[in-house]
């Protein structure tokens, strides 16, 4: 055991080290990536749509740890899942998923390195592994270990930077479902609408994929892999102007109130320093 | 006991998001060990508040001494022309650090190498990319003691905390939308996030 979990933690450090090195002898393809990588990147980021599946999911993140049954049909954008921890006979909760645009592989490729190396079995399935590190601070890095058949990542790690271990995902039982779609062509973007607020500037990588005024006037930024959302509302009178944040596995919260009595809260899965770049750049229309 | 020029040299270019390795350790060290370092340090983080927005914060105190930490700083760089970006590392650096060294100076954490970049967090540091069972880092609060009024961080790590469990069932679903498993998405959401 403890012997599999050394080769396990040195297969990760490995492949994150290849990473930091230049290109190996493998010929080099789109973007600067081997064809080998560009099609199982591929097929990782476009396995939403086109696998359903079933399994039971193990989380851990924030000393939490527990198992969620999960079930995702890629046709019709629904995803059921049950937390098998939290109460005993917990009904399952359905939720429809609107799969936002997916970014080209070349331009995530400006952000973030990829390398693939054989992976270990997981499941029962044998997979892939997909090594994602950010090639800046502003963004998280991951360690997937991906279906083989499927190209469904069966697990995740998701790490800073500097290879801190933040939150795993990992599924304990897996079962590939019949329904698998070709890819869909044209997924349309979210509502996006102007409120009283802009945005100035976006960290690098990072665009507007959604915003709106319900409950609070809002933006989704995504660069392709992560995902933030930034909250605008006065600040209350009562509260001086300050800034706090919290952290749980990946996700972090950050609330700051400004000069200017607004209250802005960026939530995502990104580093700190990305939350507040973005929260500086929040301006009401027509100022500087 | 009066502080090394260089110490004041190196803490001046960290805090402007320009210090070397070298810097970084200088100040790490000098802070860990010296009560004057870290005096000196907490004004300069309120220095630069003041040079980032332009007015004295009102939830900072800005004595005397803060002033003529000003005027009696090395002036091998200021705060530079970076904008947001650079004050952004620089501010980032400093909760973190200030939160992990100044707070807790027997911790032993390991410690960021260069401003700006993604700092150990607290919890976070000590763990190390594994498939294993190991240690999960815990739900990190905000650390930082750094501005002058701790009310105040206090109540904003609080209120963090409230705008997760408000608005973190809102952000999972669009995250959903760009997971190669949406379900990752849902899973990872605290129990205590307001439900529909």
């Amino acid at each position: 055991m403890a012997r599999n979990l050394f080769v396990v933690i040195h297969g990760a450090l490995i492949g994150l080290m290849c990473l930091a090195s230049p290109a190996g002898a493998e010929s080099q393809d789109a973007c600067g990536l081997s064809g080998d990588v560009v099609s199982r990147v591929t097929g990782m980021l476009s396995s939403a749509e086109t696998s359903a599946y079933r399994g039971t999911l193990l989380v851990e993140y924030a000393g939490n740890r527990e198992f969620v049954a999960v079930e995702g049909t890629g046709s019709s954008g629904l995803i059921t899942f049950r937390h098998l921890n939290r109460s005993a006979d917990a009904a399952p909760e359905t939720r429809a998923i609107s799969r936002l645009p997916r970014v080209g592989l070349c331009e995530l490729a400006s952000y973030y390195g990829f390398a693939s190396d054989p992976g270990q079995p997981v499941a029962g399935r044998q997979t892939y592994r997909l090594t994602i590190r950010p090639k800046d601070t502003l963004r998280l890095g991951y360690v997937m270990d991906v279906d083989q058949a499927t190209h469904v990542p069966l697990r995740i790690v998701t790490l800073t930077s500097e290879g801190q271990l933040l939150e795993r995902f990992e599924f304990a039982e897996f079962a590939a479902l019949e329904q698998t779609l070709e890819p869909q062509e044209g997924i349309p973007v979210l509502k996006v609408t102007q409120g009283p607020h802009r945005l100035a500037s976006l960290p690098p990588g990072f665009s507007v994929i959604s915003s709106g005024h319900d409950p609070v006037e809002h933006w989704v930024l995504s660069d392709g892999l992560a995902t933030l959302s930034i909250y605008v509302e006065p600040r209350p009178d009562k509260l001086s102007p300050g800034e706090g944040f919290v952290v749980t596995g990946a996700t972090l919260a950050y609330t700051r109130g400004s000069f200017d009595r607004q209250l802005i809260t960026v939530v995502g899965e990104v580093p700190l320093t990305t939350a507040r770049l973005v929260a500086e750049s929040v301006r009401p229309f027509g100022g500087q | 006991m009066s502080l090394d020029d260089s110490v004041k040299e190196s803490m001046s270019a960290v805090m402007d998001g320009e210090g070397t390795s070298i810097d970084v350790a200088r100040v790490f060290r000098a802070v860990k060990a010296d009560a004057a370092a870290r005096d000196y340090w907490q004004r300069l983080q309120a220095v630069s508040s003041v040079m980032r927005t332009g007015q004295a914060p009102q939830v900072i105190d800005i004595s005397e001494a803060v002033l003529s930490a000003i005027e009696g700083a090395p002036t091998r760089r200021r705060v530079g022309p970076l904008g947001s970006m650079a004050v952004a590392a620089s501010v980032t650096f400093a909760v973190v650090f200030g939160g992990q060294l100044l707070g807790t100076p027997e911790s032993g954490l390991p410690v960021a190498t260069v401003p700006g970049v993604v700092v150990p967090m607290k919890g976070a540091a000590p763990v190390q990319a594994s498939y294993g069972a190991g240690v999960m880092p815990s739900t990190i609060r905000e650390p930082a003691r750094t501005a002058l009024n701790p009310s105040v961080s206090e109540v904003y790590e609080r209120l963090a905390q409230q705008q997760l469990r408000r608005f973190g069932k809102r952000h999972a679903g669009w995250s959903a939308g760009v997971q190669p498993v949406a379900a990752v998405a849902h899973a990872r959401l605290p129990s205590e996030v307001e439900q529909d």
